[in-house]
């Protein structure tokens, strides 16, 4: 293991405050230009997923061509990497109508009925769950901030697990940016419960840090980080192994967000918490 | 260093704790629930479909009720008995979810106003259209039942009391959007079937049921009235096919079956037209809530505003069986993927165990609350039990790296001072999860209810046996260090 207290920690944690600037450009610069990926849970559209489908069938092409739909393709694998489906996005909102005839067409190439999926959503429900999920968010972080601060009742170590879990959900957005991974009602699940998996870890070594004062700093860090690589370890494993295995879309999307976010919480809290207790014992605010 | 005496505690002292106890009381009650009531999965589990409708304007909450009951209404009688549940989701929209019905079928049902039929015995009386009005649904102080006061045309109350007099005073039956359901028992199996029936221009779904004989389930949408000589040629197809041992046609759509009362047979009797009619539903809650359903069907189920579908999504039941079996295989094998990590980590196999085994207690914990609840698990609530164990295991690792590593402390302090951390963690989750189950629309209230129970199973139940099972297995092991 990495022996972080041998660092210069304050002046490391530029690393993790240069990572929140370039994301909070990077968010902002997406939402205002409005280019974040979305699914069609927010942004509209319709979704359909077939499975099994029989392998000279070029789906993309036949739907084009015979609906003039634009369509974007992507193909879902299992962990062994053999294809198991595709799933097929059409910007357009489809009526009863229209789906069932699609549904018949996709049939009629060989694919079974009971292997299609069809999800889709008109901007203005998809605008309601944009909307409420946001809040959703916004509102599980002020209320996370508040048991924080009580827990803590000093205002450094409790901003500084806030800070971090804020770090987090704005780099894990950037990151998914970047990466073009939709933002979907599934990444929103994600985010929420990476609020507590980054709280988790953040709690610990505040405590460690602060509560307990019979050890040397550099022992207490030591010591807290090992406990605390082995929670995202033991967290990080699950979701590898959910996002391998999982063939249900939410599960994967969960699975996947939450490992981008677990890397992301590595830094904040081990270079950027660390950094700013240290910084706030060495001035002398301890707990008495 | 510190010299103590060494006590050695027996496992039976174990097994008296209180803790351990309520951990093994409350995982055998839930075991015993979910035996005895199983574990309701939801629709991306099970398959079927959800639709959400928007309303033309914003409903105030009497409004918004009424519309979902109609639409609940009309669905049921459309669909038979299904497992149909409508919910209202803010002001102006509303969930719908049907097991086993694909979203186009649901969608053509809400978009038009539904078809009544009143039939006496087997005469057709009226439809929905020769209702002139409607009342809304009182208690009848001289009955002391609760009731739908209606009128009908001239032309309906006439053929109502005829009827009447020719079946003798039948029953009174009510259909919506009547369809027919013609069961054919064979010896052996009908082939082209479907496309037949297509032929000669009917929509219909058929089952194919198998016992000692096969038996297909014919269901056509149309009435058995304009079935009329299309149900010759269907016998004659199916005869020449196969040979039939039974055939029977069913009317399908009852939403309802009441007897002529005895003051209105006396005036039908006496010759008399009565175009003014209650439908009486009995006294109580339950007539109560009969007579509202009896108002929505006389009104045809015509909703009061204008609805459109916005949004649908369908999981057929193969997908969900395969999205079922897929989450289960790939949650054991995440378990499996922690434990070899925390047996890495620790290579002890005495640390590996109960962590493995609390963790398994806190699912059993959270199906045996959702069952005796009848919360349905569906993908959301998954991710919620995977986010509750996440949790959980976190705490497991703090209570033994407290209890391992506080060396020359005493085993309470350690697991206090473990618990002080746990307990920061809980409140943080608890608290963003509440937020989120008021906030958040249905669709993520399944993942913020169970990670809530599952956090307080395992705060309150689990982690504190898991606790005092630590100590008692790891003491020796610290007390050598």
């Amino acid at each position: 293991m990495i022996d972080i207290t041998k660092f210069n920690l304050k002046k490391l944690m530029i690393i993790p405050i240069g990572i929140l600037v370039l994301s909070l450009v990077i968010v902002s610069y997406s939402v205002m230009n409005n280019t974040v990926p979305m699914s069609i849970d927010f942004k509209g559209g319709t979704l359909i997923t077939v499975y099994d489908v029989p392998k000279d069938v070029d789906l993309k092409k036949a739907l084009e061509d015979n609906y003039g739909l634009e369509v974007h393709i992507t193909t879902l694998r299992d962990f062994t990497g053999s294809v198991i489906g595709e799933s097929i996005e059409i910007a357009k909102f489809l009526t009863g109508d229209e789906k069932k005839d699609i549904t018949d067409f996709l049939i009629s190439k060989g694919i079974a009925e009971d292997k299609i999926s069809v999800q889709s959503l008109s901007p203005s429900v998809s605008g309601l769950f944009i909307k409420t999920s946001i809040y959703a968010v916004i509102g599980a972080f002020i209320f996370m901030a508040i048991a924080v601060f009580l827990r803590f009742k000093t205002f450094v170590p409790s901003g500084a697990v806030i800070l971090s879990a804020f770090s987090d959900i704005v780099t894990t957005v950037a990151v998914m940016i970047i990466l073009s991974i939709n933002l979907s009602l599934g990444s929103f699940v994600a985010l929420l419960l990476l609020i507590g998996y980054s709280v988790d870890t953040d709690i610990l070594l505040t405590t460690r840090l602060l509560v307990k004062k019979e050890k040397k700093l550099e022992e207490r860090i030591k010591s807290a980080m090992k406990t605390g690589l082995t929670m995202t370890g033991t967290t990080l494993s699950a979701m590898i192994v959910l996002y391998l295995v999982s063939t249900a879309p939410l599960l994967k999307e969960i699975a996947f967000v939450i490992i981008i976010g677990l890397i992301v919480d590595l830094i904040n809290t081990w270079i950027q918490n660390v950094g700013i207790l240290q910084w706030y014992i060495e001035k002398g605010g301890r707990r008495k | 260093m510190v010299y103590r005496k060494r006590r050695e505690e027996k496992i039976e002292e174990l097994f008296k704790d209180r803790k351990v106890r309520i951990l093994f009381a409350c995982v055998a009650v839930s075991l015993l629930i979910i035996m005895w009531r199983g574990v309701t999965t939801g629709l991306d589990l099970q398959g079927g479909s959800t639709i959400i409708l928007e309303t033309e304007r914003a409903l105030d909450l009497r409004e918004m009720d009424q519309v979902t009951r109609i639409i609940d209404e009309r669905l049921r009688g459309g669909f038979g008995i299904r497992d149909v549940k409508v919910r209202a989701m803010g002001d102006k929209n509303v969930r719908i979810e049907i097991a086993g019905v694909r979203p186009e079928e649901a969608e053509k049902l809400i978009g038009r106003p539904g078809k009544l039929e009143v039939m006496i015995g087997n005469i057709s009386v009226f439809t929905g259209d020769q209702i002139k009005r409607v009342d809304p649904f009182e208690f009848q102080a001289s009955s002391g039942s609760w009731g739908v006061p209606f009128t009908i045309s001239e032309e309906a109350a006439l053929k109502f009391k005829e009827a009447a007099i020719v079946t003798n005073f039948a029953n009174v039956y009510m259909y919506m959007d009547a369809g027919t359901r013609i069961t054919v028992y064979t010896t052996t199996e009908i082939n082209g079937l479907q496309d037949f029936l297509r032929e000669i221009g009917l929509e219909a779904e058929t089952k194919v049921v198998k016992g000692n004989v096969t038996v297909t389930t014919i269901e056509l949408d149309i009435s058995p009235e304009d079935l009329g000589k299309k149900r010759e040629k269907i016998v004659e197809f199916i005869n020449r096919t196969t040979n039939i041992t039974d055939l029977i046609v069913q009317k399908t759509g009852l939403v309802n079956e009441a007897p002529i009362g005895e003051s209105l047979k006396a005036e039908l009797a006496a010759g008399q037209i009565v175009k003014s009619l209650v439908l009486e539903t009995g006294s109580g809650e339950e007539g109560r809530e009969e007579a509202r359903r009896i108002e929505v069907i006389l009104r045809s189920g015509a909703l009061p505003i204008k609805v459109e579908i916005v949004g649908s999504f369908s999981v057929s039941p193969a997908l969900g069986e395969d999205f079922s079996q897929n989450a289960v295989l790939a949650g054991i094998l995440a378990f499996i993927g922690v434990s070899a990590f925390i047996y890495l980590r620790y290579r002890e196999p005495l640390i590996v165990l109960p962590i493995l085994a609390t963790g398994a207690s806190e699912v059993i914990m959270i199906l045996g609350f959702a069952s005796l609840i009848r919360w349905n698990i569906d993908l959301p609530a998954i991710a919620g039990i995977i986010a509750a164990l996440g949790t959980g295991m976190d705490n497991q690792i703090v209570i033994i790296d407290e209890v391992l590593g506080e060396k020359g402390k005493s085993m309470r302090y350690r697991i206090k001072s473990a618990f002080f951390i746990i307990m920061g963690s809980y409140a943080t989750i608890v608290v963003a999860m509440v937020a989120l189950f008021f906030i958040g629309m249905s669709l993520l209230k399944g993942f913020a209810f169970t990670t809530i129970v599952g956090a307080t199973a395992g705060v309150f139940i689990s982690r504190p046996a898991y606790a005092r099972i630590v100590e008692f297995l790891l003491k020796k092991k610290i007390n050598k260090k």
